[in-house]
């Protein structure tokens, strides 16, 4: 019984916020985008490897953990290749991490400042691309969420199964991206201020978080601490991520999203007032930790915004709820009853006058209309405007030649059309990202002679010139036909498929007679 | 001398009985103030406008804003409004000062209820232009700052946003004074 009405005051508090997820997700091309995040392609083709022949995926090069691709590599048995199966574990993700975040609310939150929390955290940058990619930074660090909202309502009396499955999703977070890790301070930070069990409670907690951790590393095919780990401290160390300065976080960035940081700083700042303590304990440590990294840490990548949003929104909704409320609260602001109609703390009343709260509340909300939901819309706008799969031509004419295609390379920007083709890339090169190559782990000289070992029978380059060089050109020209080109790529078939070549501008002049 | 030249009605009685009027009262007091009894009596009167008079403000400075840069050199001066089919420097010229003056009156001399009704026309008129210009796709940048996107940098990439900001601004607060007051009476 207490479940079901737990379950069900779970519903109704939350449905503002997943109703205005589920409005968002309307106006965006799940199913029929080409791609909906920059790093699609390489969570795509790992998944599609692991679908088709899981040893071969095994001896893949990988510097994330293996469940995210384990997962949708599954499904992708399941269902075929479908660029929405990966984009719907995401938005589950994204579902979670929106009822985790309505739990971890200061108390006196109710289904105003919950749809507020969504509609913040959906406006904060680069946040709409995140909920619906198949990436994997947003899914890991919702597990983490949804392991501190689990240990929190663990609390009175102490309820020791949540306490174990907060540990245990959170390892499980853990092995989707290490990046989760940044959450702990924040989760450990509020176990301590609970009176009971302060010790007992974060030992259950990370008894069953390693156990679970180490189970999932005998479990999963592929567990490397060297790539998971060092590669990314010696990528941060590299020449190129400390010197470029496009690759560090610059605080002052926070501010596009002025009011959501407006009102979140006053929410931290009445808390604290306030002493609320365990109310602020969780989003106030992971802001702090948050910030700490990726100030010291390089590189900064545009979906580490998601970091910064779940603690902006948390406290920023909060903050402008009781804003609104206490501005519209009624004249006689002394009546008990209107006081517990409002919900308005007596305290909140007493510091700010009605006029006040409505000053702050109107420049929160104009800020949001006039900056931030603007940009989300632009954003949105840009998602639904990305090349559709039933209409790409690139893509009907690689499926042409797919029967026939065992290997295929592509990377960066063309790697999520050969997922959409249903072909695989070459496991040493399947994962080819920046710090790869800044590690000196690979170079260009090595993806060419992997390329030339393999023969792959399709390759969709960039037109890039770096990618051109006289090994390049002569390779094509022995072994490929240009089929196909855009103002991006260029699609080569392989001659042994006796492909047509794309006609040259003359021929088609010709055929048109002119 | 008449005893009591508190009205008018009572001088031109006094008249018409032949004694020598005196001044009226409040004549006298008016006179008697000087400037810094004005100031007193017109930071009272900002006072009790609370969040109205900030709004006040704000259309005052929109309004100088737009007058100060129609005598700028501005090439965004030169181009023509979609809406109005005038040059935005025409139309700096006579929005600019009626904005001033809207602006002043609501902060001097009009009543809360009238002045919170005159600020959400204005923020409607507004947000209506705002609207105009996004429906009808217009890439435009809005120009309703002027010159002083040049002052500000920032503004220039921000223009369109911090308008629109503003005119939400302004609608929140006289809706929320009017909803208060209305609330008030009942």
């Amino acid at each position: 019984m207490k479940l079901a009405k737990a379950a069900r005051d779970l519903v109704i508090e939350s449905i503002g916020g997943v109703t205005v997820f589920l409005i968002f997700l309307f106006f965006v091309p799940i199913a029929s985008a080409v791609v909906l995040g920059a790093d699609e392609g390489l969570e795509f083709s790992k998944a599609l490897l692991f679908a088709r022949d899981s040893n071969m995926a095994n001896t893949m090069w990988n510097d994330q953990p293996f469940l995210y691709t384990w997962v949708s590599g599954i499904l992708i048995r399941c269902f075929g290749a479908h660029a929405w199966i990966a984009r719907a574990l995401t938005i589950c993700a994204t579902v979670a991490m929106l009822l985790s975040m309505n739990r971890l609310m200061p108390g006196g939150a109710r289904l105003l400042e919950k749809t507020l929390c969504t509609l913040m955290f959906l406006s904060w940058s680069e946040i709409p691309e995140l909920t619906v990619s198949a990436m994997i930074e947003l899914p890991a660090f919702s597990l983490a969420v949804l392991s501190a909202s689990l240990s929190r309502s663990a609390v009175h009396p102490t309820r020791w199964w949540r306490v174990a499955m907060s540990g245990v999703l959170f390892a499980t977070a853990l092995h989707v991206k290490l990046t989760a890790a940044i959450a702990l301070p924040a989760l450990m930070g509020e176990m301590l201020l609970y009176r009971d069990h302060r010790l007992l409670r974060p030992a259950v907690w990370t008894a069953f978080a390693t156990a679970t951790f180490i189970s999932l590393i005998c479990v999963m095919p592929a567990w490397s601490l060297e790539s998971l780990w060092y590669s990314h401290l010696e990528a941060g160390r590299s020449a190129v991520a400390t010197t470029d300065q496009t690759l560090a976080f610059h605080p002052l960035e926070l501010f596009q999203n002025a009011a959501t940081v407006l009102s979140a700083g006053l929410g931290f700042w009445y808390l604290s007032r306030s002493k609320r303590w365990r109310d602020v304990v969780f989003p106030g440590v992971l802001l702090l930790s948050v910030g700490c990294v990726h100030l010291i840490h390089r590189p900064w990548w545009w979906y580490y915004n998601v970091h910064f949003a779940v603690p902006f929104a948390i406290v920023g909704s909060w903050a402008l709820g009781y804003l609104i409320r206490a501005s519209i609260s009624t004249s006689n602001l002394l009546s008990s009853e209107a006081n517990a109609f409002n919900s308005v703390p007596v305290a909140i009343q007493r510091r700010l006058s009605s006029g006040t709260a409505a000053l702050l509340a109107a420049a929160i909300i104009s800020l949001w209309f006039g900056f931030q939901l603007a940009d989300t819309m632009r954003e949105i706008r840009e998602l639904d405007a990305g090349e559709k799969v039933a209409n790409s031509a690139i893509l009907s004419k690689m499926r042409e030649y797919s029967a026939h295609t065992q290997w295929a390379y592509a990377r960066g920007s063309a790697q999520p059309y050969l997922f959409h083709a249903n072909l695989i890339i070459p496991p040493e090169i399947t994962v080819l990202p920046k710090k790869r190559f800044w590690n000196e782990r690979i170079t260009e000289k090595d993806v060419f002679d992997i390329v030339n070992a393999y023969k792959p029978e399709q390759l969709l380059l960039v037109i890039l010139p770096k990618e051109r060089d006289d090994s390049w050109k002569q390779l094509l020209a022995k072994e490929y036909v240009l089929v196909h080109y855009t103002q991006s790529f260029e699609l080569y078939v392989s001659k042994r498929l006796h492909p047509k070549p794309f006609p040259s501008q003359e021929a088609l002049l010709r055929r048109l007679g002119l | 001398v008449c005893k009591e030249p508190a009205a008018l009605e009572v001088n031109r009685s006094c008249q018409d009985s032949g004694v020598a009027p005196a001044m009226p009262l409040a004549v006298t007091q008016k006179l008697a103030m000087s400037w810094e009894m004005h100031y007193a009596v017109w930071k009272d009167k900002i006072r009790e406008g609370g969040i109205l008079s900030i709004a006040s403000l704000i259309i005052v400075a929109l309004g100088l804003i737009k007058l100060i840069s129609a005598f700028g050199s501005s090439s965004i001066l030169l181009l023509t409004d979609q809406l109005l089919g005038l040059q935005y420097k025409v139309i700096f010229l006579i929005l600019g000062p009626f904005e001033v003056m809207a602006g002043l009156i609501a902060l001097f001399w009009l009543s809360t209820s009238s002045k919170a009704r005159l600020i959400l026309f204005m923020a409607l008129s507004f947000l209506v232009y705002r609207l105009y210009s996004l429906f009808s796709g217009s890439n435009q940048l809005c120009p309703c700052l002027g010159s002083a996107v040049e002052w500000l940098p920032w503004l220039s990439g921000h223009q369109n946003s911090a308008m629109a900001s503003t005119a939400i601004w302004l609608l929140l607060v006289s809706s929320w004074s009017l909803y208060q007051q209305k609330r008030s009476f009942a």
